[in-house]
């Protein structure tokens, strides 16, 4: 369960959030799209405390982060280890193997034994299709396994949600599918995620709600079907027109 | 083709060779009456009472062997012209003519010194002295100090003393700083000529002479082993200084007129033992090689230890520089910027005689050595390794954080493992460059590889194929080290494959 309630966040000048709610219940896929520029991935980042948010409100689970000055670096850790989250840019440790990139989470933050750590590793790199590729290094994988198994990274801290900031927007088209294939498994097995994306297509798979953000405000939320099929505001039928 | 002209390339090289030949003959005698000055080479840093500048007068160059040198030349119906050079490359410098006719310097008259320069008759008799602590007892002759530690001028008749005396001899390159380290009591002796012992007690009340002068020994006028009528010229000058009262008024004015000076006049030159075999590197190299060998040695530890420190020392201040507070911040940023902005000589200098003086800290030679290398490299490692660190892309940290790793861990695991990979090649780079720098430690006593090479060269003056022996140990470590240096890169450097 997640509640975020009047969440602000300016730089400098710029105020990029102005006051942006949600509520998402557990199980729940919500996909966050709006023009470059409009505070998605902030959104996104302020959710991980990778910003640090000016007011409002995050809860995740049974925390709650108030924004301005007070938050501790240990309030922030708590966050994270509930909210995983996935790059872009994948940010593999490139001087780990796949396989050791996995286990980093658990043995290192959550402090498990080697051996359970590698057994966790292990499951998750078969469950994302790379049972094979875990002893390669990143600069020996494609962008599509590298983003595969940064997904399987974040999973194996077991968080209550999973943010993933434009999953695809990195990857050749023709590897856009391996890293949709996967999402839409976890978004079947009931996984509680986030997504920022421009990928309409990842997007209508897998949505349970589609939020569009402008202006650092939410203009227009519902189903994909709602949403894609009879957006309701002129600025949303906009958006949609450039991006198809 | 007529034949004058397939000869005429024939004429021009006899022209040339005859030519060459003359300049070769050119008398230096000549030379000097015709520009009507002598140019002498000594070293202004020999001190008082040879040669220095008078304190009232920074301008003046007083001592006894400046007003020998003026009464020399006004014997020859010149004026003397002192030229400065370094004491240790004095001999060397001689060759060549365009520097000076000349060197009057406290050169001794040895046999090693006969092979190597012409030597005129004698114009100053020393013997050697013994100089301790007030506090010293039981030391008279050098017997009493076999196994202790006895400091002597590098290539002196003091230095094969206390060798052959079975002392342990450490080497300075000049005539002050040994009497400074047998003040704080890591010598327990100097060996040195008369007048220096003499000049410098003055100042140094802990200190004081230990039985009498012994091993008389002569200064001589060296000049190049062609000047045959100038040498002629200047032992008739020097006779007769020695004859007509000139020599003693100028020695009694240093108070250093003694018996040993009468014997001047009746001096004679001692039977010729033949020409003295010349001593080089490639004739001798069983005897050369390993000392050399053994020397670089010292060299090699040096530089591993020195390393070691500047590896982890240098790494605490880049963490500090990157990520401390602020005054340790500002602490680390100033330590940095002094260390890499300020000479090593200085540093080393600082660390061994400074921290003596002032605060009685006894560094062993050795372990200044390790510290002045260590402290002064720390601040390039650690300026290699923010690069390093800063190299690593902001994603990194980020996905590490958004794991759930504290800052430190962060760094532990994810940014260092790959900043310092970035650079290691500046590392083992700074290493060959330390393994060289190392060099400079020989100026505090330390026998290092440079060391050994110039007591060597200046024994045997074969600056030339001990230089080539030296270079050529350095070059083979220097290239083994990285060779290994690149075998670790390679190794360490999978994620690059």
């Amino acid at each position: 369960m997640i509640v975020v309630e009047r969440l602000t966040k300016s730089f400098g000048d710029r105020r990029v959030l102005r006051g942006v709610d949600l509520t998402q219940a557990r199980g729940e896929t919500v996909v966050f799209i709006g023009p470059s520029g409009c505070g998605k991935s902030t959104f996104l980042r302020c959710l991980n405390q990778l910003e640090t948010h000016d007011s409002g409100r995050i809860t995740i689970g049974d925390l709650t982060l108030e924004g301005g000055r007070t938050v501790s670096r240990e309030q922030q850790r708590e966050l994270r280890l509930r909210a995983g989250m996935v790059f872009q840019q994948f940010h593999l440790f490139l001087h780990q193997t796949a396989v050791e990139n996995v286990m980093e989470g658990p043995l290192h933050v959550l402090g498990k034994p080697r051996a359970e750590a590698e057994a966790i590793a292990r499951d998750l790199l078969s469950k994302v299709g790379l049972a094979g590729h875990s002893d390669h290094l990143p600069s020996q994988l494609s962008g599509g396994q590298q983003q595969r198994v940064a997904i399987a990274r974040a999973l194996a801290m077991k968080p209550e949600v999973l943010l993933l900031d434009e999953p695809t927007s990195a990857l050749d088209p023709e590897l856009r599918d391996e890293v949709r294939q996967v999402l839409n498994q976890l978004a079947d097995e009931g996984l509680t995620m986030l997504l920022v994306t421009h990928d309409m297509q990842l997007a209508r798979q897998i949505a349970d709600r589609v939020v569009f953000l402008d202006g650092g405000v939410i203009a227009e939320q519902g189903t994909p079907a709602e949403v894609f099929g009879a957006p309701r505001q002129a600025r949303t039928r906009e958006f949609l027109e450039r991006v198809h | 083709m007529n034949r004058l002209a397939r000869r005429w390339p024939l004429a021009l090289a006899a022209a040339l060779s005859w030519l060459a030949v003359a300049a070769a003959l050119a008398d230096t005698l000549t030379e000097v009456r015709s520009r009507g000055e002598l140019r002498y080479g000594n070293d202004a840093e020999g001190g008082a009472p040879y040669i220095f500048h008078d304190p009232a007068q920074p301008e003046q160059l007083r001592g006894f062997e400046v007003e020998f040198a003026d009464a020399l030349a006004a014997k020859l119906g010149v004026k003397a012209r002192f030229v400065q050079n370094n004491w240790d490359m004095l001999l060397p410098a001689l060759g060549d003519p365009e520097k000076f006719d000349l060197v009057i310097a406290a050169l001794e008259r040895t046999p090693e010194n006969q092979t190597k320069v012409a030597l005129s008759r004698p114009y100053f008799a020393f013997g050697q002295q013994l100089v301790v602590r007030r506090t010293t007892t039981n030391v008279t002759t050098l017997a009493d100090l076999r196994g202790r530690r006895v400091g002597v001028l590098s290539a002196s008749a003091s230095h094969r003393l206390a060798e052959s005396a079975g002392t342990e001899a450490r080497v300075y390159q000049d005539n002050v700083n040994y009497f400074s380290d047998l003040e704080v009591g890591r010598l327990d002796a100097v060996l040195t000529d008369s007048p220096i012992a003499a000049e410098n007690l003055k100042s140094r009340p802990q200190l004081r002479m230990a039985g009498e002068p012994f091993e008389p020994g002569h200064y001589a006028v060296a000049l190049r082993p062609g000047d045959t009528n100038l040498l002629a010229a200047v032992n008739g000058a020097i006779t007769a200084l020695t004859l007509d009262g000139t020599l003693q008024r100028i020695y009694e004015r240093y108070g250093l007129w003694n018996a040993g000076q009468e014997t001047l006049a009746a001096w004679q030159p001692p039977a010729d033992a033949g020409p003295a075999k010349r001593r080089t590197a490639w004739t001798e190299w069983r005897t050369y090689l390993p000392l050399l060998l053994r020397a670089s040695v010292t060299t090699l530890w040096v530089t591993c230890a020195g390393m070691v420190l500047a590896v982890v020392w240098g790494l605490c201040l880049a963490l500090l520089r990157l990520y401390g507070v602020a005054p340790l911040r500002w602490l680390a940023i100033a330590y940095i910027e002094v260390f890499r902005g300020t000479p090593l000589l200085l540093q080393i200098y600082f660390i061994y005689f400074g921290l003596a003086q002032q605060l009685g800290l006894k560094l062993s030679a050795g372990l200044a050595a390790v510290l002045s290398l260590g402290l002064n490299y720390a601040a390039n490692e650690a300026e290699n390794y923010r690069a390093g660190i800063q190299a690593v892309p902001k994603g990194q940290s980020e996905a590490a954080l958004a794991l759930g790793m504290s800052q430190w861990l962060a760094l532990r695991r994810v940014i260092l493992p790959q900043g310092l990979r970035i650079s290691l090649p500046s590392v083992t780079n700074d290493f060959i460059a330390m393994f060289k720098d190392s060099s400079i430690v020989s100026v505090i006593a330390l026998v290092e590889l440079t060391k050994e090479y110039q007591i060597r060269a200046l024994d045997t003056g074969d600056y030339l194929g001990l230089g080539a022996m030296t270079a050529g140990i350095y070059f083979a470590i220097s290239y083994v080290a990285s060779l290994g240096a690149g075998w670790l890169e390679r190794r360490l450097h999978r994620d690059r494959r």
